[in-house]
């Protein structure tokens, strides 16, 4: 590919990026939200503190009592480590819903919005091969749900160690415990975006599945989207009295984060809570079993099939 | 001189709908064509088949492309303006000149700029934020400034004013059209684009019915006021359309020579407006 033909791929990404500003206001919003109650309970937390020390008590109010709070000085490298992951991958599952929720609107505009304001007149007035359009929509898609994810939980993941920091130099518990372990918030990025690139790889045929819905429909591509694959489970319980297509489709959505980690939900009981903690469970699981799932491969053969679909009808649909 | 569009059998369907029934026609390269006809007549659907907008049955071929399968590469060549102001109202006037100079390898920003230079648009402004008329001169100036072969137009100056739409048509024989460009244009404003036509092409009930240069028009067709005692002989040569105009009568011909017409009365060159009316109101006959 040449300079051109990537300033093309760059601008098409970007022309989606003005359109759709939710794709990064509406994390970036979150974020803040979430920056400005974390003060909030910070502040809560020093005004408590202060308030213990002179044995003030307020009656209304949040107050935190510091006996609860670990020493860190206390905790061991694995600990640590554990604790580093779980924080990212609660941070980075809250924005990879809100992501998800984002993406899925995106993709049902997608190929829909142009044609209903019929600017698609325009667009294609230009030389750009639809094929060209739809995949640049589609790679959009992807980079919000895993280039977007990951830097927005990473930057609000440093706001909080900043004001852990902050907080904890203040209480005089000991601040730079967390510094002291770069390697434990390297290992738990490194181990989100891993994540997110085979969440976004497993759901490729929903990402299509979208895009054809947001092609093919005249109205309402919601609609298509969702009432297709619903009408699909309603007419297999009426027929065959069961649910194997819907619990294909929902048990395909989560399928991924057993094969990518090491993940095993009985962990979070009893004792093995504590190797859960040390970060041994909750780490890269077997990637060739992962490559080799069928699954993964019927997926992606389907979201190619839905992805192809979406072009064709492009080009018949340009008018609604 | 190239062969620009070369149209056979061209044919649509929309259901039980012939909008286009086996046209044929070809359009050189340096023509400034009017596309003429009534609403519904195939006008829109001849365009559309020409920019790979819709499928087709026959033969379509623009230059050199069939523009069913080869629309991206047909647009580096040909630019177009579809007959309402299509522009998405999110996008910001700067955005939109960036879009076009990366993705149009014959875009000029100095052109499009110079353009621009003459409106009351602003870089920052939105689609969105802009009048109706704002947006359609900011339409035209990105198609304006790409170097195309073929311009095709429908109904470019819908909702601007007279005197944009002036100055739209003399910054499009000044600025933007030469020898290596031919422009398809069709508008309900006949009278407007009549002078800096050279062809004229009028289509009516899915069919070509006339595809002539002006020259051809001005020679083959002739206005005649006759006085009431003439009417006859005037009948007798077979006048394509006939009205009547301070109790005279004015007839149309259409292929006959202008020596014998002087004998009956006064002759004029019709306008293509008159010409259209003929055509259409004459087939109805």
């Amino acid at each position: 590919m040449n300079a051109a033909d990537m300033r093309v791929n760059k601008t098409l990404m970007r022309r989606e990026f003005w359109e759709n500003r939710s794709l990064w206001l509406v994390p970036s919003v979150v974020a803040g939200v979430l920056t400005v109650l974390t003060l909030y309970m910070l502040v809560a937390v020093l005004v408590g503190h202060s308030n213990t020390v002179n044995n003030v008590d307020i009656a209304n109010g949040p107050h935190f009592q510091l006996d609860n709070m670990p020493d860190l000085r206390d905790a061991s490298d694995t600990e640590i480590t554990g604790l580093v992951r779980i924080m990212t991958g609660g941070l980075g599952a809250i924005f990879n819903i809100i992501m998800q929720i984002v993406v899925f609107f995106y993709l049902l505009d997608s190929l829909y919005a142009d044609r209903r304001d019929r600017s698609v007149l325009f667009w294609r007035s230009m030389p750009v091969s639809d094929t060209r359009t739809v995949l640049s929509k589609l790679a959009t898609a992807l980079f919000a749900l895993t280039a977007v994810t990951f830097a927005v939980t990473v930057a609000f993941q440093l706001v909080l160690v900043v004001l852990e920091l902050i907080m904890g130099s203040v209480l005089g518990v000991h601040p730079f415990v967390l510094l002291a372990h770069p390697g434990a918030f390297l290992g738990a990025w490194l181990l989100l975006a891993y994540g997110l690139i085979v969440q976004a790889v497993w759901m490729l045929p929903f990402y299509g599945w979208f895009m054809l819905a947001s092609s093919w429909a005249k109205k309402t591509p919601f609609l298509w989207a969702v009432l297709v694959p619903l009408g699909i489970i309603g007419a297999e319980g009426w027929v065959f009295h069961s649910f194997r297509f819907g619990r294909m489709i929902f048990a395909h959505r989560l399928d991924w984060l057993g094969l990518a980690y090491n993940f095993d939900p009985t962990s979070f009981r009893g004792e093995q809570g504590a190797e859960f903690m040390g970060g041994s469970i909750f780490g890269i699981g077997n990637i060739g079993q992962l490559l080799a799932s069928p699954e993964l491969w019927i997926g992606t053969v389907l979201a190619a099939g839905f992805i192809y679909g979406a072009i064709w009808l492009r080009r018949l649909r340009t008018e609604i | 001189m190239s062969m620009l569009v070369k149209a056979k059998g061209l044919t649509k369907r929309y259901g039980a709908l012939t909008a286009l029934d086996h046209v044929d026609f070809e359009i050189e390269e340096g023509r400034i064509v009017g596309l003429i006809g009534p609403n519904g007549a195939g006008k829109t659907t001849a365009l559309k088949a020409i920019l790979g907008l819709t499928d087709f049955e026959g033969e379509l071929d623009v230059l050199g492309h069939d523009p069913r399968v080869a629309r991206h590469e047909l647009m580096r060549s040909v630019c177009f303006i579809a007959d309402v102001a299509v522009l998405p109202r999110w996008l910001r006037v700067s955005n939109a000149i960036e879009y076009v100079e990366a993705v149009h390898p014959g875009f000029s920003r100095e052109r499009a700029m110079h353009f621009l230079e003459r409106t009351k648009i602003k870089q920052r402004s939105k689609v969105g934020e802009l009048s109706k008329g704002m947006v359609t001169q900011l339409h035209l100036a990105l198609i304006m400034a790409i170097d195309a072969k073929l311009l095709v137009l429908d109904e470019p100056t819908l909702g601007l004013d007279i005197l944009y739409r002036k100055e739209f048509y003399t910054s499009l024989l000044n600025d933007y059209f030469d020898a290596q460009r031919t422009i398809i244009v069709t508008t309900h404003q006949v009278e407007e684009i009549e002078k800096i036509l050279t062809h004229l092409m009028f289509i009516d009930g899915g069919k070509v019915t006339l595809n002539r240069s002006m020259e051809e028009v001005v020679e083959e067709y002739t206005e005649v006021l006759v006085p009431a005692d003439k009417a006859a002989a005037a009948q007798a040569l077979k006048p394509l359309y006939e009205r009547e105009i301070f109790g005279k009568k004015l007839y149309l011909f259409e292929g006959v020579a202008r020596a014998e017409l002087e004998k009956l009365g006064e002759i004029h060159t019709p306008s293509v407006a008159d010409i259209f009316v003929a055509k259409v109101k004459g087939g109805m006959q």
